[in-house]
């Protein structure tokens, strides 16, 4: 962090920028570290759309009548942190058994699912909200396209609690 | 110095002080505004992160919470006029990281948080590497120190978008162009997420017609979006000097409106960083006032 910069051609004037030695040494080591450290906070490489499937899903709650529930609004998180958690749990589950995350039985699913739904509830009542005291659902939603640039959408019922 | 020297030699702008306190007070305003009035989260189920090697769960005990806030706001106070930055920024610095932390180990790592605490860090380290040199350098570093924890400020900035851009081209097998047109499932995927957040009907051409038109012209998606994995990947530049981070940071902010406006996704302290940091309106504003008032008045001679 100490490093000196190197005197300029310009040392008269007392507002000239100053090169440093090593240019760009101290960002590629950076890169380097961060790629490699991956995500541990507070560090990230950032790999928010860093690459593309020809499918993509989402979450969301909703009742039994399957009428949707405003997320944030109700439970105080998001539907992508919903869809974060319920996977990481979900993985965690998973590799106990030593089985990937598309691997996971249905049952592990409505484990999980349920688990994500009682913790939502919990969530959202310590920060105050009024939270649905009947049953409510989560569900995903797969979006695919085809080869033709077709897009097609799959509701898939995950768990009630 | 030759041409490409000049181009991405790196250097320490000398900035001037009004400059560099203009520059604490907004990131004091951001580290504040980022520390939330109460913290929810009363376990850790996924570790993450320092969340790994502390249970952090004991900032949601409200009281303690609200002491250790204030004690920021405090330290903060202190940091943008330059008083000893190792506790003053090193305190809201600790108490953000540990926050991010606790709400990344929840499950779901999110990214609004980790660009600001990494530029927190390095500066906090840069203070912390001066105070090496005696009491009155850690009450009141000079300005060279500051000028240091700035440029380490636009390092940390730049080297996120780096690896941002380095990760693209990794996870996608240098196919990133390629499968760039299935970011229209993404834009599917966020816009839903947006209306299952709110209930609010997400409108507009941009929510119901523009992943359609993505997905049926893919190499007019390639055009508009290669733009921004080039910026990312010549982040760099911007340590060659004031005016190429203003370009560096006026691209890359364009580059957040557009992903805000087509994706629905805000990056609102990575934009605010941009704009301290590497844009530095103030500066630049003064240059142009500057330039204005000595157009009109009047030449002195040469023999005055």
């Amino acid at each position: 962090m100490s490093e000196k910069s190197l005197p300029t051609h310009h040392s008269g004037a007392a507002d000239a920028d100053r090169p440093v030695r090593r240019p760009l040494l101290r960002v590629g080591i950076l890169v380097v570290a961060l790629l490699l450290i991956g995500e541990q906070f507070p560090f990230s490489y950032f790999p928010m759309y860093s690459s593309f499937d020809p499918e993509a899903d989402y979450y969301y709650v909703a009742d039994t009548e399957g009428q949707p529930y405003a997320c944030v609004e109700i439970f105080g998180t998001s539907t992508a942190n919903v869809k974060k958690m319920y996977r990481a749990r979900l993985r965690e589950l998973v590799n106990k058994r030593g089985a990937r995350e598309s691997d996971a039985t249905e049952a592990e699913r409505r484990e999980v699912g349920e688990e994500m739904l009682e913790y939502l509830r919990a969530l959202g009542a310590r920060s105050g909200r009024i939270v649905p005291t009947d049953a409510v659902v989560l569900k995903r939603v797969l979006v695919q396209r085809d080869n033709e640039g077709v897009i097609t959408r799959q509701e898939i019922y995950i768990a009630e609690g | 110095m030759n041409r490409l020297q000049r181009w991405i030699g790196e250097t320490v702008v000398t900035h001037s002080s009004w400059e560099l306190v203009l520059m604490r007070v907004l990131f004091a305003w951001l580290i504040w505004r980022l520390l939330p009035l109460e913290v929810v989260y009363v376990a850790q189920p996924v570790p993450n992160g320092l969340g790994r090697l502390i249970d952090l769960t004991f900032l949601a005990e409200v009281e303690l919470w609200h002491v250790l806030r204030l004690g920021a706001g405090v330290g903060l106070l202190l940091y943008t006029i330059g008083v000893a930055p190792v506790v003053s920024l090193g305190w809201p610095t600790l108490l953000l990281t540990s926050f991010g932390a606790l709400e990344n180990s929840q499950g779901a790592i999110g990214h609004h948080l980790q660009l600001t605490c990494m530029v927190a860090l390095a500066q906090w380290g840069v203070y912390l590497a001066s105070a090496r040199q005696g009491l009155r350098q850690i009450l009141w570093p000079d300005l060279d120190d500051h000028r240091l924890a700035v440029h380490w400020a636009k390092i940390v900035i730049a080297a996120g978008y780096v690896a941002s851009a380095c990760v693209k081209l990794i996870a996608s097998g240098g196919l990133w162009l390629v499968q760039l047109p299935d970011i229209s499932l993404q834009l599917i995927k966020t816009h839903a997420n947006v209306y299952y957040d709110t209930l609010r009907p997400t409108e507009g051409w941009v929510a119901t017609q523009l992943p359609n038109l993505i997905s049926e012209y893919p190499n007019l998606t390639r055009f508009f979006f290669a733009p921004g994995l080039v910026l990312e990947l010549l982040a760099f530049i911007a340590l060659a000097g004031r005016a190429r981070a203003l370009m560096i940071g006026g691209g890359l902010l364009v580059m957040h409106w557009l992903v805000r406006v087509v994706m629905n996704l805000s990056f609102g302290s990575h934009e605010w960083l941009l704009i301290i940091f590497l844009v530095n309106i103030p500066y630049w504003m003064w240059c142009a006032i500057t330039r204005v008032r000595s157009g009109f008045s009047p030449r002195k001679s040469a023999a005055a």
